[in-house]
């Protein structure tokens, strides 16, 4: 027996960070956002065109969850319907010295190389065709070639890709005399890599990338901001079909999204195609959220069409007290009264719980 | 006439930190009528091997340090320009009760070398609860100006022709790189703990007051605010996961100043200009 039980609830619904589990991530309320999202993503299954979409808001306000939940295979799956799912990729925005290596790197540990050379082979892409059409670098169609070479062992490509495995005759004899080792290469083996399994969506209909946390790039150097500029405008040139790029900015007094600007240069910031708000809710949005969460299959085996364990005026009365604040702060405050209730053994949340328990749950408002 | 200058460690070490490889910065310096008392020397040496500086960084300072030495006095020879009585004297006026460091020799280097100008000198330094503790002093004393490593850039770009604002906007931007890094791994860091607190925690309104002054005043660009939470969780014992998080960043404190000080200057700069004879 569950300890939310008594709510007809299987867990506390209102969780702090986005789970890591794809099968617990959920979408609730907010259709408008996802919609937009979905739109995106859709069109670029269909359309080769790449491009770089923002989305922006404050601090909590659900992009970090929007971009572990579209990340899912079943959602893309679902946005695909017909046409073969996107590959997507969720990384979070550098913040080493190197930080167009630390995007490679973070790109590589997600990397399944054995689940994409099944893809390619499934699909009939004959890799070394394309890879004649999508660049020009010799020694990078070499790499990428060995990478979809099916004899030639995973784990070693995998290493070779870390630069932790030594160049031997068996990368020699295929054309791959050194080590990925400047920013360049890492970028020209990203974009062809990509060029490949989204070939004309024969394997993947697109690549997705989402970079979360974007708005560090206010705290990097002078180098690696120029550096991290080169590196999104080399990869959608490179990838000039089918990348559909993410990036998640956190809107805050140390970085509004007018203020992004002076830290993009032109040649990106023309190349941002939308932006996508997620807004701090309304009451309205909240409650339709709130009663979405609650009722969710994975938080309720029987849906209910109420707030419950909440009653609505205690809904409506903390929307009052908190004002407009992030998503995150309401469900830091519904998940302290749910917890807090089941621990003084009440059977509902009313208006005079809630009364009783105001400073604990709003005291520390800013 | 040039007026003198009076560097303390982490000044040396910030500026030289986001000088770049053509050494524009470390040589504008070596231009200024500088002095540095021996001490912190010593100083600069230990806090490069602490501070979290990349290896190029450290390399970069290491080989710089040496050609300030010409530049340096014995602190023995310090103190013992003003006698060792009155050294006893200035201890007790700025309440200095700590062994001797590099701002308290620092700052009898600054009264020796305004007396023996005959003229104010100017003292920088980074670290801002010395700052607070000698500057009755230097007004008692009438030896100066205390400033810091943002004060020096600026005055190193109007008083240089060829230092463009081009430049000293990406030297601004370096600096406030290297302040703000720690800044957001610390935030981040907290971030966690709290995801991770249990019902009893979320209920203790201390704590989450604090916790929520580090965050929110970090993302409000209230440096003061996060500097507030942060010395609240140094000073008591109740908090030791806590505590032991904001430990593991030695400097945080001066750097939520200087990182707000850097930001505000920054800011001026885009839409005002500094003046400078062309």
């Amino acid at each position: 027996m569950s300890t939310f039980d008594k709510f007809e609830l299987k867990t506390n619904p209102f969780r702090m960070t986005p789970s890591i589990n794809s099968e617990e991530l959920i979408w609730a309320g907010f259709p408008v956002v996802k919609g937009k999202i979905e739109n995106r993503i859709k069109r670029s299954i269909k359309i080769p065109n790449s491009s770089l979409i923002l989305n922006w808001g404050e601090y909590g306000s659900g992009k970090t969850h929007a971009a572990r939940y579209f990340n899912k295979l079943s959602v893309l799956e679902e946005l695909a319907g017909a046409e073969q799912p996107p590959f997507s990729l969720d990384i979070s925005f550098p913040k080493s010295k190197e930080p167009v290596k630390d995007i490679y790197v973070q790109i590589i540990d997600k990397l399944n190389i054995s689940t994409l050379r099944e893809q390619i082979v499934d699909k009939d892409v004959d890799t070394a065709t394309v890879l004649n059409l999508v660049t020009d670098n010799m020694f990078i169609r070499n790499v990428v070639k060995l990478m979809f070479d099916v004899n030639f062992p995973v784990t070693t490509f995998k290493s070779y890709l870390y630069g932790t495995s030594p160049i031997n005759n068996s990368f020699i004899e295929n054309g791959v005399q050194r080590k990925l080792v400047s920013d360049n290469d890492y970028t020209e083996f990203l974009s062809t890599m990509f060029s490949l399994i989204t070939y004309q969506k024969k394997a993947y209909s697109c690549v997705i990338l989402w970079i979360d946390e974007f708005e560090d790039i206010s705290i990097l150097n002078s180098i690696n901001i120029s550096n991290v500029n080169n590196f999104i405008r080399t990869i959608i040139d490179k990838t000039p079909n089918n990348l559909l790029m993410f990036l998640n900015l956190t809107q805050s007094a140390m970085m509004d999204v007018e203020d992004l600007g002076e830290y993009l240069q032109e040649a990106v910031k023309s190349r941002i195609k939308d932006r996508v708000e997620l807004s701090m809710p309304t009451k309205e949005e909240l409650k339709v959220y709130l009663k979405d969460i609650l009722n969710h299959s994975l938080h309720r085996e029987e849906p209910k069409d109420s707030f419950f364990p909440f009653e609505e005026n205690v809904v409506d009365k903390i929307v009052m007290d908190l004002g407009s604040v992030s998503l995150r702060r309401f469900n830091e405050a519904f998940s302290l009264l749910i917890e807090s209730a089941i621990f003084d053994e009440k059977a509902s949340i009313n208006i005079d719980y809630y009364e009783s328990m105001k400073n604990e749950i709003i005291g520390w408002k800013n | 006439m040039k007026h003198s200058i009076i560097l303390d460690a982490c000044t040396i070490i910030n500026l030289l930190r986001i000088d770049g490889e053509d050494e524009f910065i470390f040589k504008l310096l070596k231009l200024l009528d500088l002095n540095i008392a021996s001490l912190v020397f010593e100083e600069v040496n230990s806090n490069v091997k602490k501070n979290p500086l990349s290896e190029e960084q450290k390399r970069y300072i290491d080989q710089r340090i040496p050609q300030f030495i010409p530049f340096s006095r014995k602190t023995d020879n310090i103190i013992n320009d003003i006698s060792q009585d009155f050294f006893e004297q200035v201890r007790k006026f700025t309440k200095h009760t700590k062994k001797d460091n590099g701002e308290l020799i620092s700052s009898v280097l600054s009264l020796c070398v305004s007396r023996e100008n005959n003229s104010k000198v100017y003292f920088y330094t980074d670290d801002f609860p010395a700052k607070e503790q000698f500057a009755p002093f230097f007004a008692f004393q009438q030896i100066g100006v205390i400033g810091d490593s943002i004060d020096l850039l600026l005055f190193l770009y109007w008083s240089n022709s060829d230092f463009k604002e081009k430049s000293l906007r990406k030297y601004l931007q370096d600096l406030k790189s290297e302040y703000n890094t720690p800044l957001k791994q610390l935030v981040n860091k907290i971030q966690k703990k709290k995801d991770s607190f249990s019902v009893r925690d979320k209920k203790d309104p201390n704590l989450n007051e604090n916790i929520n002054k580090i965050i929110s005043g970090y993302f409000d660009s209230n440096l003061e605010l996060m500097n507030e939470g942060i010395l609240f969780f140094t000073k008591i014992n109740k908090y030791l996961t806590l505590k032991s998080i904001i430990n593991q960043f030695p400097d945080i404190d001066k750097e939520c100043l200087l990182s707000q000080k850097v930001q505000h200057a920054l800011q001026y700069l885009s839409s005002n200009r500094i003046f400078k004879v062309a």
